[in-house]
């Protein structure tokens, strides 16, 4: 018998887990919508009138910062606008949300200076949120549909935006950023991914194979853009350029961390339907004069492409121990009928997609992925998977009938270096949204960690983790560099009475159009305390600290360990 | 793939005549020139099969004509023609339409590319003619190249209800249950698809991969090595037993698995990019580099679109 030419397309539809039963699932926790008590009351902003411009689809983001520093972290929601064609008036720009540490939120952004009157809004994609000046408290750079906006934090709980945004700028499609310190001056630089060479003025309109029903156009009609990075001069000034290598990428998500354990950090980005990158940073002036780097090495590494040597549609990424082997794995999601692909990191530098070994795949393929984190949200020490889901194309029920446009989140629990779809913990993060956004913090300081979602066209979403605390005891760092950059983004942490040893890392950029908490969580299952801590700073200091108790979030101060805690446990009181 | 049953009885007979090949104009017997393009189809020779149906069209333009000229047109990769010829048989056929037309013109439809035609046209034989095992066949493929799972796999199922030991029911079945990540009912389809046709290669190796992907890592090194005892350069066997090694960190074995892979397809894209990593695992980083270097090459020289049907088949509007 001849054999069959299986189309190439369906070789990789071989998935890896079995689809998980509920009866026989375990829930220990269950996410909960808490929006409604909260008070949170954003809804994102496309601004379509139908014409499908590409940009409608790629928001909504969403960052978490303690703005006012009263250690409650506060939501600042990302907010599109008006396209041309879209009749509706009103438009309410970006959100900032003040968490009251009684499980309400209120609006502060007219109070805190961010409210943009009509003519003053632009369509705004994700962000991050950092001490750029080492002053004490997060400012913000908010990426747009071409200029950034960045905003000084003052302080005193307002905001002043910098002129031109004191050049971390570019006049590109900026989507997610990671703030790290990439040339070791002790401050935070900023990496920008950049999407498509696209502007309204060049859209064109695309169809569908299906009754030629108008559909966004696939990126393969814009070329990509060169990446940018943000040089931060020290003295509240930016140096923009654009990150050599990245010219044909289509970046939508970047995360950070140090592979190599070598002091010095590497930027993931997850291209769009061309390979992703992995730059390795090189610190000391450049034939231009710059103050790092970059030499890209994705193809090499493994993590380019999936294990077939095919490129996906890189959304979403992020780093994490998911194996405990000591060593950062990496996560990517990917458009439906991919999976989200995981990498195995072999050390040395060397990668292997181990989607299949890892259990995400099978789940993974009929949904199209965005937001992810890989944290402890049963807090048994090992990394789970959140992801949220959402279809770009509005009409896809029209294209294919199996697939929707809103979409359930999915959780994924890990078993010992296994992850395993667990339903039954998902919730109210099952009901189907438009997801894009997803940052992760403990709103509520009951020693687990929540979600914040950011959904596309819909409201936002704050999902509070119910059961996380109760199976099992937790702790928070938070991290205050010096002569590091003030956030210890990049410091890398070490439980190493655990078994196998836990180790996590400030971690600059992850999931999408996001950023979570700046706390650094750990689970700890039944421990009651962590036992030795040890910490890498981004300085290159080496700190040592004593067992610390569960139950709480310690602020540790470069060199001099310990200065402050909060309560952070079910049924804690506030600090 | 154009599947069995599509040139009916006419694959028995030899080739025709060189007299009657070249007939010289209308006026031939027309049961003389159907003979005679039925044996060229059946001998391989589509192009003179072509030649003698459109000589046949000419001179009896009835739906049998049509149909057979539909059939050597769709078996000479002229896809657009085919289903020209194949609408003309089907407007010139019994009201209810004939089953095997229908099933050619989606076959032609689905190899052209306009997989949604493909699958209107089968939809509606296969509602008229429930109890057609190949057009719910061809149906189920038909969803299955458009990444449609759950019809995929609803059609197919009722193909292998209807046909029980049709080892291409199997398959495909197999095929969409593993694209809806359901391995388990999928290693049953491939399982019983390998036993009703133990020289199904495909069937073999995608049982294998399923394994693979469930965990059982042990029963797809036998199935892989199995399929190699069958076939012993098959590619797609040799790179699946050389992913396992290469996960297992036996880098060496997955060396010498991709290099055999590439001596029988010397640019296997998944073989490439995974033998430089197999190098690069073993420190042989000048051999990784240069087989980096073909792998771009491969790559560029096929680039891949992407795997949905909605994006990838976007287009901007003319």
């Amino acid at each position: 018998m001849n054999q069959i030419a299986v189309a190439a397309t369906f070789s990789v539809m071989l998935a890896s887990a079995p689809t998980a039963s509920l009866a026989g699932e375990e829930a220990t926790l269950r996410f909960t919508d808490r929006t409604e008590v909260a008070g949170i009351t954003f809804h994102h902003e496309d601004g379509g009138s139908g014409r499908r411009f590409v940009v409608e689809i790629v928001g909504a983001g969403v960052l978490v910062l303690d703005y006012d520093q009263d250690g409650w972290p506060d939501l600042f929601f990302v907010n599109g606008r008006s396209l041309p064609g879209d009749t509706t008036p009103a438009t309410v720009g970006n959100r900032l949300y003040r968490n009251r540490g009684d499980g309400r939120f209120t609006d502060r952004t007219a109070a805190a200076g961010l409210l943009d009157g009509p003519d003053a809004l632009r369509y705004a994609m994700g962000g991050a949120a950092g001490d750029f000046d080492n002053d004490g408290d997060p400012d913000l750079l908010v990426t747009h549909f071409g200029e950034e906006r960045l905003y000084w934090n003052q302080g005193d709980g307002t905001f002043r935006e910098a002129p031109g945004a004191a050049g971390a700028s570019d006049p590109a499609w900026t989507t997610s950023a990671a703030l790290f310190d990439a040339d070791g001056d002790g401050d935070l630089d900023v990496y920008a991914a950049n999407y498509l060479d696209y502007a309204l003025a060049t859209h064109r309109d695309c169809v569908s194979p299906v009754r030629e029903l108008l559909a966004y156009c696939h990126p393969q009609e814009y070329p990509g853009v060169a990446d940018s990075w943000f040089e931060n001069l020290g003295d509240r000034r930016f140096r923009a350029a654009p990150a050599p290598g990245s010219e044909d990428g289509k970046g939508l998500g970047v995360v950070v961390t140090d592979l190599l354990a070598d002091g010095i950090p590497d930027v993931h980005v997850a291209n769009d339907t061309t390979p992703n990158f992995l730059f390795r940073l090189e610190r000391g002036p450049g034939p231009d004069g710059a103050a790092v780097s970059f030499h890209e090495d994705g193809l090499a590494s493994g993590v380019a492409y999936n294990e077939e040597g095919l490129p996906e549609a890189g959304m979403g990424t992020d780093w994490g121990d998911l194996d405990r082997d000591g060593r950062m794995d990496l996560v990517v999601t990917n458009f439906d009928f991919e999976t989200n692909t995981v990498y195995r990191n072999l050390g040395g530098g060397l990668f292997l997609d181990a989607t299949a070994s890892f259990g995400v795949g099978g789940e993974s393929l009929t949904e199209l992925a965005f937001g992810c984190d890989l944290a402890d949200f049963n807090n048994d020490g090992w990394p789970d998977l959140v992801v949220s889901n959402g279809h770009i194309l509005d009409n896809i029920a029209e294209i294919q009938s199996n697939l929707r446009f809103a979409q359930p989140g999915q959780f994924f629990e890990n078993r010992q270096g296994t992850l395993r779809r667990n339903r039954a913990a998902e919730g109210d993060f099952a009901r189907p949204r438009v997801g894009r956004g997803l940052a992760t913090l403990d709103y509520d300081r009951d020693g687990d960690l929540d979600l914040a979602l950011a959904n596309n066209r819909g409201p936002a979403e704050l999902l509070e983790n119910h059961g996380g605390a109760e199976a099992g005891r937790s702790i928070g760092l938070l991290l205050i560099g010096g002569p590091s950059n003030r956030d210890g983004v990049g410091a890398s942490i070490t439980l190493e009475a655990a078994q196998p040893v836990q180790r996590e890392e400030r971690r600059a950029g992850s999931s999408y159009l996001a950023q979570h908490d700046a706390v650094v969580w750990f689970g700890l299952g039944t421990r009651a305390e962590s036992g030795p801590v040890g910490i890498r700073w981004p300085s290159g200091r080496m700190e040592s600290l004593p067992s610390l108790p569960a139950g709480w979030i310690h602020s540790i101060r470069e060199g001099q360990g310990v200065v402050g805690r909060q309560r952070a446990v079910a049924g804690g009181s506030p600090p | 793939m154009l599947l069995p049953g599509v040139l009916g009885a006419a694959g028995r007979a030899p080739p025709p005549t060189r007299a009657v090949m070249v007939g010289q104009a209308r006026g031939e017997d027309p049961a003389a020139l159907l003979r005679a393009g039925q044996r060229w189809l059946a001998a391989g020779n589509f192009e003179n099969a072509v030649r003698v149906f459109r000589r046949l069209t000419e001179t009896a333009p009835d739906a049998r004509a049509w149909y057979y000229l539909g059939v050597a047109l769709l078996e000479s990769g002229e896809f657009a023609d085919a289903a020209a010829a194949l609408r003309r048989a089907a407007s010139l056929g019994p009201p209810g339409g004939n089953p095997a037309v229908a099933h050619s013109l989606g076959t032609a439809l689905l190899r052209g590319g306009d997989s949604g035609e493909a699958v209107r046209v089968l939809q509606e034989a296969a509602t008229r003619h429930p109890g057609n095992a190949p057009i719910l066949l061809q149906l189920g493929y038909a969803h299955y190249t458009r990444l449609e799972g759950e019809a995929a796999r609803e059609v197919l199922g009722r193909a292998v209800e209807l046909s029980p030991d049709d080892p291409l029911a199997r398959f495909y079945l197999g095929m969409a249950e593993a694209a809806l990540g359901e391995l388990e009912p999928a290693t049953r389809s491939f399982r019983e698809a390998a036993r009703l046709a133990p020289d199904l290669l495909d069937a073999r190796v995608a049982l294998a991969r399923t394994l693979s992907q469930r965990g059982l890592e042990d029963e797809a090194r036998t199935g892989y090595a199995a399929v190699l005892a069958a076939e012993p350069a098959w590619p797609p066997a040799l790179v699946g037993l050389a992913m396992l090694d290469l996960q297992a960190g036996d880098a060496e074995a997955a060396v010498a698995g991709f290099e055999a892979a590439l001596a029988a397809e010397p640019a296997q894209r998944q073989a490439l990019y995974n033998l430089a990593a197999a190098l690069a695992r073993l420190g042989r980083l000048e051999e990784a580099a240069e087989v980096r270097e073909r792998f771009r090459e491969a790559a560029s020289n096929a680039p891949e679109p992407g795997r949905s049907l909605a994006r990838t088949a976007s287009r901007p509007r003319r």
